[in-house]
């Protein structure tokens, strides 16, 4: 599903080596936490899988995607098969969740019957159907990563990334968010959650890729945090 | 999926608009004055290129026989006249047939000169030439006065010459100026489009991760660019051609029996003609915008 082959990034303008030699592959289904301090090369590694970057060497498959050789113009498709989601939601303050949520699959060129069909269920998945027609600025910050979430998965996306989905809410809203997160890979949607909390690293017992100063230095099933925040 | 689409692109264009207004107001400010004063230049050009025209088709190379001249020996020149380079139609014009226009041309109350006209015509048999390119009444004129027994030949190549070359300086200048206030107009719209795009970032990134093809993101900006030059066109239009209607009886009145265009001649050149360029400086200055700031 998501592979990388000994790929390496550094980012030209600053110097930064953010990504060294790293290899690893992540199968459908699974649930992936990756860990490591700022500054480790998550948010890079991210970037690069859908192609929002580019490696300076080593190969990248993401779903059917081989990067390297990715036709520009392809780059939309690909990241129609990865959901992003974001510490600070990236909502449109003037739309209503329900049209938040519309706007990703308006944008992709879904017809209105499609939509019409999707959004509602999706909404009702994560728990805000009730809330379809209030505007991001009347929600909660777990709300909003909520809207977040459905609107990365209205287009039933095969993988999920989630940056850092929990850094802006309370302890208890961001178990609601954890826990809606292990629910949409059990439904068999591929989770990749970018993370610094601890606890649900340690108390999940999924996946733990840890990576520091852009290299990979741990790959663990039902591994746990591993190092000292 | 342009077409899918359509109403969500115009939508998003009309937003642009209606949510810049200040922008929008001076982009199409520019517009309507690029295009009124290039319409003035265009009116004036076709018109001079009308009279030009009217004119061509009166340039005509008048050769007179002398007056004592036998009709056989004035019909012999005819003949080397119709045979000269570039003459399409050399005709005769009898003294008699000349005195009969002179005398239809004539008010009545001037009938004392016709009646001495009568008695002794002074008018000269003349074959009148017309040529199959006006641009060589010069050469023919010499050749025509070339030929033996050829009293006189008049024709009105410095005229023409005269309109030829101000319908083409008129050309000259219309197509510069056209040039400099369509780079200014783009350089406006561009910068409109491009605040309108620095406003709609967030949006613009929201759409490249979730999927948006780059055509899906320009198009709004496209639409908002060429209804930018739409509007502007329509007001220009309006004021080009109701302005022209206005000053049009004064200026035919000075023109004699030269016509000028009529504003309904040049409706559907000014219509079509306006809107394509509008469109086109709009849908270029979005292009402009597009092409250095917005990296999808």
């Amino acid at each position: 599903m998501i592979e990388f082959n000994n790929v390496s990034k550094t980012y030209e303008d600053t110097g930064v080596r953010a990504l060294s030699d790293v290899s690893f592959s992540i199968d459908k289904g699974e649930f992936v936490f990756l860990v490591g301090p700022s500054g480790a090369g998550k948010s890079t590694l991210s970037k690069l899988i859908i192609k929002e970057e580019t490696p300076d060497t080593g190969d990248i498959r993401v779903n059917t995607f081989v990067l390297n050789s990715l036709p520009k113009k392809e780059i939309p498709y690909l990241r129609r098969s990865v959901g992003m989601m974001f510490q600070d939601f990236r909502l449109l303050p003037n739309k209503t969740v329900y049209e938040n949520v519309a706007f990703a699959m308006q944008v992709i060129g879904a017809s209105r019957g499609e939509i019409r069909r999707n959004v509602p269920n999706v909404l009702a998945l994560v728990g805000l159907s009730h809330k379809a027609r209030m505007k991001p600025g009347q929600l909660s910050g777990g709300e909003q990563q909520r809207v977040s979430l459905a609107r990365a998965l209205v287009n039933k996306p095969p993988v999920i990334i989630a940056d850092e989905p929990t850094a802006n809410l309370d302890p208890e809203t961001s178990d609601q968010i954890m826990q809606l997160l292990d629910e949409v890979n059990k439904r068999g949607t591929t989770m990749i959650v970018i993370t610094h909390v601890k606890n649900y690293v340690d108390t999940m017992h999924k996946r733990v890729l840890e990576f520091r100063d852009g290299v990979l230095i741990r790959d663990e099933k039902e591994g746990a945090y591993g190092y000292d925040i | 999926m342009i077409f899918r689409n359509a109403k969500y692109f115009f939508a998003q264009g009309v937003k642009g608009l209606v949510s810049n207004s200040l922008m929008t107001l001076a982009s199409i400010g520019i517009v309507i004055a690029s295009l009124v004063l290039f319409g003035v230049f265009v009116l004036f050009g076709l018109n001079i290129n009308n009279i030009g025209e009217q004119i061509k088709d009166q340039c005509e190379i008048n050769v007179y026989m002398p007056n004592d001249m036998s009709r056989d020996d004035v019909r012999a020149i005819g003949s080397q006249l119709g045979e000269l380079e570039f003459v399409k139609e050399a005709r005769l014009y009898t003294k008699e047939e000349r005195l009969q226009n002179y005398k239809e041309g004539v008010h009545q109350d001037q009938a004392e000169v016709i009646t001495t006209l009568e008695t002794d015509n002074p008018l000269r048999d003349a074959y009148v030439l017309s040529l199959t390119d006006v641009r060589k009444a010069n050469a023919v004129a010499i050749e025509a006065a070339k030929i033996k027994g050829v009293e006189e030949v008049t024709n009105r190549q410095d005229l023409i010459q005269s309109i030829l070359s101000i319908t083409n300086t008129i050309k000259h200048i219309s197509a510069w100026l056209l040039l400099i206030l369509a780079a200014i107009s783009i350089f406006i719209i561009s910068n409109t489009i491009k605040i309108g795009m620095f406003a709609r970032r967030k949006e613009i990134n929201i759409m490249k991760f979730v999927g948006a093809t780059d055509w899906f993101i320009r198009w709004p900006f496209i639409i908002e660019g060429m209804l930018l030059g739409a509007v502007g066109a329509a007001v220009a239009i309006c004021i080009v051609l109701f302005g022209y209607s206005s000053v049009f009886g004064n200026l035919q009145s000075f023109m004699g029996n030269i016509k000028l265009l009529e504003a309904s001649e040049l409706l559907s050149v000014i219509v079509i003609g306006f809107f394509a360029m509008g469109m086109t400086i709009g849908m270029a200055g979005s292009a402009m915008s597009l092409r250095k700031h917005l990296h999808v």
